[in-house]
């Protein structure tokens, strides 16, 4: 074994050493970011409980019960029953089940939408960019929530027209933190040293814009997870939503509303799980910024 | 020594326009510019910030497109070719950045910037990689940084690797555009020695852009001193340095430092703000009329062109000729 080889070994273990260094560091970043985990219990938790519904929730979530009506918090029921008798903690477990569906899925969608359409305007400026950003502006001009229920009202209820609805309200969000994004990565020398090596425009945006401009947008979605709960519960509470009797936080919110000075723990434990699981995800979001992208550190 | 680029006429306007209702402006970063490039030699631009080098040297590979003009590699324009040719002229005209801290992908792994060149030209996996282990040995970086990111080298060792991918498809030109301005001076040396290397052994042709006219000295074979996007003169090192015409490189000679203050230079040379300058460019006469202290009323509204004073050095100057050259030097020594 000669020298080099040997040298270039030790140089190996090296590198290793160095990479799993940086892993560390970022785990204990995470692990002493108080935002990131606050928020990721409360991701954790949530997730669990809708992936394990059948298992844990105590009643059938739509047995109609006639003889146990609105009853109070009991050892019986931990959070009461509705006006038709229902468990609402076996509705809140299941109900968290359709919040996360619509957030998941209506955040990839508009991610899988929003970010080729801002890149593309990012990147090649000029008329496309100049009609993209324009379609965007008056996607904007309409608040999100509004957005939806038009698209509702126009499509019909369903639970795959809820998530269209809420993934093309929140299209612009991603379709502008990518275009600004991309602006900024494509003056970089190295995109420029690319383009001087004779590289295409396709391999450009997938090998330096999209790998550089990732992180701010798994921040964003993270964000985007709570606000897209809070459409999929407006849209419930209006009765746009995913349809009764399927339980939904946004629909037992509004059911609770007409009994909230007799029977108050309907509403109180929706709200209470959508603004918990709306802030776990925030400041899951916050602390993954902070984390990932130092620059943003909050003071 | 052949002609290997020749630059014909360029110009490179950008047009600013401030407010809605507000005045378009022209800035010129490079007018009216033409010179050659002969195999083998480094070329050397040396001006002040802001005088369209780096412009220039974009324009040459179509980093930036230029205004008009024409640029022939190999009496080839370069400026006509469709993307699918330009593709293949670029595999013989690369570029080193000023800054290597902004010109590698900080997502991507030493050894995959190195490959990407290689990638893009079509280069089979296998050959890739022997080829990437091939330039990191040439330019001095161990063989195990194909597995590091950018930002775990320091500034040197990333220009090192920015040399290795302008190498990569063995290119017969290299623009080099300030590649150790960001670089403390005792990793210039490194970098400014292994350039140097390199061309002995390819036989590489430089045209290596700086505001340093000591590195511009060490570099260069012949240099062209740019002013306001204009090239005001052009001749051997030499020359160029020993025997300067006009009055704008007198004055850059003057102004590196000299270590004993005793021998330093008084010198009274006028400053003067864009805006000014904007507006005697506009008229048409020198552009180095404001600041020149041997200007006259000819110099304000008669049009400079670059000419040959002596053979193969250039200048744009109209008061530069024979005895009144000494002269310059004279009051400025």
């Amino acid at each position: 074994m000669s020298s080099q080889v040997v040298v270039e070994k030790y140089e190996q273990i090296e590198e290793k050493e160095i990479e799993q260094e940086i892993k560390r560091e970022f785990i204990k970043e995470l692990s002493e970011s108080k935002y990131f985990l606050f928020g990721g219990t409360i991701f954790f938790v949530v997730i669990t409980m809708a992936i394990l519904a059948p298992f844990i929730s105590p009643y059938d979530p739509i047995a109609q019960n006639m003889r146990e009506t609105l009853q109070p918090p009991s050892a019986k029921h931990f959070l009461g029953t509705d006006p038709f008798g229902r468990d609402v903690l076996s509705r809140i477990i299941w109900g968290s089940r359709i919040s996360l569906i619509v957030g998941i899925f209506s955040v990839f969608f508009a991610i899988v939408i929003g970010v080729p359409l801002g890149v593309i305007a990012g990147y090649f400026r000029g008329k496309v960019d100049m009609i993209i950003s324009r379609i965007l502006d008056v996607m904007l001009s309409f608040p999100g929530i509004i957005l939806a229920i038009v698209i509702m009202a126009v499509l019909g209820q369903s639970l795959n027209n809820v998530i269209l609805a809420v993934s093309i309200s929140m299209v612009p969000r991603f379709a502008r933190l990518a275009r600004g994004q991309t602006l900024s990565i494509r003056e970089k020398e190295f995109v420029l040293a690319a383009v001087s090596l004779g590289a295409s425009h396709f391999s450009i945006i997938k090998n330096h814009i999209l790998p550089n401009i990732l992180t701010p947008i798994i921040v964003q979605s993270t964000l985007s997870l709570g606000s897209a709960i809070i459409v999929e519960a407006s849209l419930s509470f209006l009765g746009l939503g995913v349809q009764p009797p399927t339980p939904t936080w946004g629909a037992m919110l509004n059911l609770g509303r007409q009994y909230l000075f007799t029977a108050p723990w309907m509403a109180y434990s929706a709200g209470l799980f959508i603004t918990l699981t709306v802030l776990g995800f925030n400041l899951l979001g916050d602390g993954l910024r902070d984390v990932l992208d130092p620059k943003m550190r909050r003071t | 020594m052949s002609e290997l680029l020749r630059v014909v006429n360029l110009k490179k306007y950008f047009y600013t326009k401030t407010g809605f209702f507000g005045k378009k402006e022209v800035i010129k970063a490079v007018d009216n510019v033409s010179f050659i490039v002969k195999e083998g030699e480094t070329l050397g631009i040396v001006g002040e910030s802001g005088s369209g080098k780096t412009t220039l040297g974009k324009c040459l590979l179509r980093l930036v497109e230029p205004t008009s003009g024409e640029i022939y590699f190999r009496d080839v324009n370069i400026l006509k070719l469709d993307r699918k040719e330009l593709k293949k002229i670029r595999r013989n005209m690369q570029i080193i950045f000023q800054n290597p801290y902004s010109s590698l992908d900080p997502r991507m792994k030493i050894g995959k910037i190195i490959e990407e060149p290689l990638k893009i030209h079509g280069v089979s996996v296998s050959e890739r990689s022997k080829r990437v282990y091939e330039l990191l040995d040439l330019v001095g970086l161990p063989r195990s940084f194909t597995r590091r990111y950018p930002h775990m080298l320091s500034g040197g060792q990333r220009q090192r690797v920015a040399i290795a991918r302008a190498l990569a498809l063995n290119p017969k030109i290299i623009i080099a555009d300030e590649p150790t301005s960001a670089l403390d001076v005792s990793i210039q040396a490194q970098i400014l020695n292994l350039l140097k290397e390199l061309q002995k052994i390819y036989g590489l042709t430089y045209i290596y852009i700086s505001h340093d006219m000591g590195t511009i000295r060490y570099m260069s074979s012949r240099i062209a001193v740019m002013y306001y996007g204009k090239i005001v003169e052009l001749g051997n090192k030499k020359e160029v340095f020993d025997s300067p015409f006009h009055p704008y490189t007198i004055e850059l000679l003057q102004s590196v430092p000299v270590p004993n203050p005793r021998k330093r230079k008084i010198k009274n040379l006028k400053d003067i703000s864009y805006e000014k300058f904007v507006a005697v460019n506009n008229d048409g006469g020198c552009i180095y009329y404001l600041r020149c202290p041997f200007a006259n009323s000819r110099c304000k509204d008669m049009k400079v062109e670059l000419r040959e004073l002596e053979k193969g050095h250039f200048v744009a100057c109209l008061r530069a000729k024979g005895n009144y050259t000494r002269q310059i030097k004279l009051s400025t020594e």
